[in-house]
């Protein structure tokens, strides 16, 4: 009998099967000789529909998600930038049409004398100036040098930061999302003249991203606040994205932090301009943590009050003020275990745990980054010739978290 | 599919081509799980599969116009596995080697839910070892015929190949699969 003939008949055999109505008998009476062969390919088939499926973890199934939507470009003319995703990406277009913006902008104000451009000043998203404004501030953009440019993106992202809580002020919420995108819009800005500028400068580029850090942390702290204050005036579709911003600022500022540590580490300098956060740590933390709060604002980030080994569990207990009726995870080395959550604390416990690590505690339903730490146990703690320990070591302290967003509010 | 199911679906991609990001998100939250889990059939890792997920949506939002005009020969959740194919055959390309066969079980050692079930069964852990080593068409056609039990007519239109030589190619998987499996198991 041909292969040809065999894929025929086991695919006849397979339809029955398909259809719920097996006669095997039937096989086994027609081709004796290729009976066996069948039912052990039918075993094989059988046993390959019953692998279970491989799920996607929820909580990255919903980050993959935000930052898909965040980076979905409109489907109109006018197109919304995805944000700080894409970090060392280059994008010459925009340039190039930045150069062009800049030109019309010129021209704008070799027309009208810059008075349009002046009375554009206050305008807001949804005016009839508002895209003269974008366009002056693209055409000085266009002309400064490199760190006057990142200045400048920084206080323009920060009127776009302004402009959204005056829209709220004035009731205007169809005209937020416009601010969103040109806040977007500079943020992206911003990282990417740092990145630029950390080839030729690195000393410079160390200053210009705690001036990032910081810019980034104000805003977030604003516009949770904008999201705790108007939940429903604002609209499903932007607090999706204002809350994928705030997530993509936080680990903006995770990303920038780690760069710093990584500078450090390479260089292995004495104190350099920006980077007191790390140098000033307590004695006996890791360098490369990053769980200090920035800005040290209180109440804007999970706080980590106890670590406790024992034997194989550790357990970690983490001071936040808003748990009602949210669930928290802990992420340790792509590891997820659920927290249970009371009055405030919440209790993480994790089995068999390596001594070195980055630990990541989430608002399972925003999201929402509360604490990043990259820690380092292996002198902290007395651990036992396998990793474990016998007896119970325990720290106490509190460190602030790094995300610094007053997650877990919708 | 059910009827109900199946307008509801055409009304999110009418929306979602119409530039509705809130309705493609739906659509996202309907089809990530299945295109993660052939993502990480094909890529071997959770990580790269979770990243080829959100690409492959990516270009499914770009390309969306185009499907849209296709008069309904194809199934959206067809559609979005070619998408996928595609990119990682391309990726593969990149990358000029195939993907490391064993990373996918190394992570597997993470406490997932899926792993306690995989590790109870080691019967289904050698079969999964044994889709691994299959060539390309082959882990396929297996994968889209028998893991996610679908039509030969939406396979081949997925892989590229005709109906007559999935059938044939089915046969051959299958028969390939019982000689890696016998010989693991001997």
């Amino acid at each position: 009998m041909n292969e040809r003939k065999k894929a025929r008949i086991l695919d006849a055999c397979l339809e029955e099967i398909e259809t719920g109505n097996p006669d095997l008998q039937k096989w086994q009476r027609k081709y004796p000789d290729f009976y066996d062969e069948l039912c052990s390919l039918l075993e094989t088939r059988s046993a390959l529909a019953s692998i279970p499926a491989v799920e996607m973890a929820e909580i990255n199934k919903r980050q993959v998600k935000m930052r898909m939507l965040n980076s979905l470009p409109d489907r109109s003319p006018s197109v919304t930038k995805p944000v700080l995703f894409r970090l060392n990406q280059q994008n010459r277009t925009r340039r190039f049409s930045m150069k062009w913006l800049a030109v019309i902008s010129i021209a704008a104000v070799l027309l009208s004398g810059g008075g349009v451009v002046y009375a554009s000043g206050d305008a807001l998203p949804g005016d009839t100036l508002y895209p003269v404004k974008l366009w002056s501030e693209d055409a000085l953009l266009a002309v400064a040098p490199v760190t006057s440019q990142f200045t400048m993106a920084a206080d323009f992202s920060t009127q776009r930061i302004q402009e959204m809580a005056t829209l709220i002020e004035q009731e205007r919420f169809e005209n937020v999302e416009q601010a969103l995108d040109g806040y977007e819009n500079r943020t992206e800005l911003m990282t990417r003249l740092v990145n630029r500028i950390s080839a030729d400068d690195p000393d410079e580029a160390v200053r210009l991203r705690t001036t990032l850090q910081e810019k980034l942390q104000e805003h977030a702290a604003v516009m949770q606040q904008i999201m705790d204050n108007h939940p429903e005036e604002l609209g499903e579709m932007v607090q999706t994205r204002m809350r994928t911003m705030l997530q993509a600022n936080a680990e903006t500022r995770t990303q920038l932090q780690e760069q710093e540590s990584e500078a450090l580490d390479e260089t292995d300098t004495q104190t350099q301009p920006g980077t007191e956060q790390v140098q000033n740590q307590s004695q006996g933390e890791n360098k490369k943590q990053s769980g200090q709060g920035g800005d040290g604002q209180s109440g804007q980030a999970a706080e980590l009050v106890s670590e406790t080994l024992q034997g194989d569990q550790f357990q970690l207990v983490f001071r936040f003020q808003e748990t009602a009726n949210n669930s928290f995870q802990l992420k340790l080395n792509n590891r997820y275990s659920d927290c249970e959550a009371d009055e405030g604390l919440i209790s993480c416990a994790i089995d068999e745990i390596p001594k070195t690590g980055t630990m990541y505690l989430y608002d399972t339903d925003s999201g929402i980054l509360l604490f990043q730490y990259a820690y380092d146990y292996s002198h902290q703690f007395q651990w036992g010739k396998d990793g474990s320990n016998d007896t119970q070591n325990e720290q106490t302290q509190n460190r602030k978290g790094e995300s610094g967003q007053k997650g877990g509010s919708k | 599919m059910r009827q109900s199911s199946y307008n509801d679906e055409k009304a999110l991609i009418l929306k979602a081509v119409d530039g509705d990001k809130h309705a493609f998100g739906k659509l996202y939250d309907l089809y990530s799980g299945k295109i993660y889990q052939y993502c990480l059939y094909r890529l071997g890792s959770q990580m790269d599969a979770g990243d080829m997920t959100g690409t492959v949506f990516l270009k499914a939002w770009e390309s969306l116009p185009s499907f849209g005009k296709r008069n309904g020969d194809m199934h959206f959740r067809a559609w979005l596995y070619r998408i996928a194919h595609n990119l990682i055959v391309d990726s593969y390309r990149q990358r000029d080697q195939e993907p490391e066969k064993e990373s996918f079980f190394q992570e597997l050692d993470n406490p997932l839910p899926v792993e306690t079930v995989l590790e109870k069964n080691e019967m289904r852990d050698r079969l999964l070892h044994a889709v691994q080593k299959l060539d390309g068409p082959y882990q396929q056609v297996i994968y889209f015929r028998f893991i996610e039990e679908m039509s030969h007519r939406d396979t081949a239109q997925i892989t590229g190949l005709t109906e007559a030589n999935v059938r044939v190619i089915q046969y051959r998987a299958l028969k390939k699969m019982r000689e890696i499996f016998g010989d693991t198991h001997e």
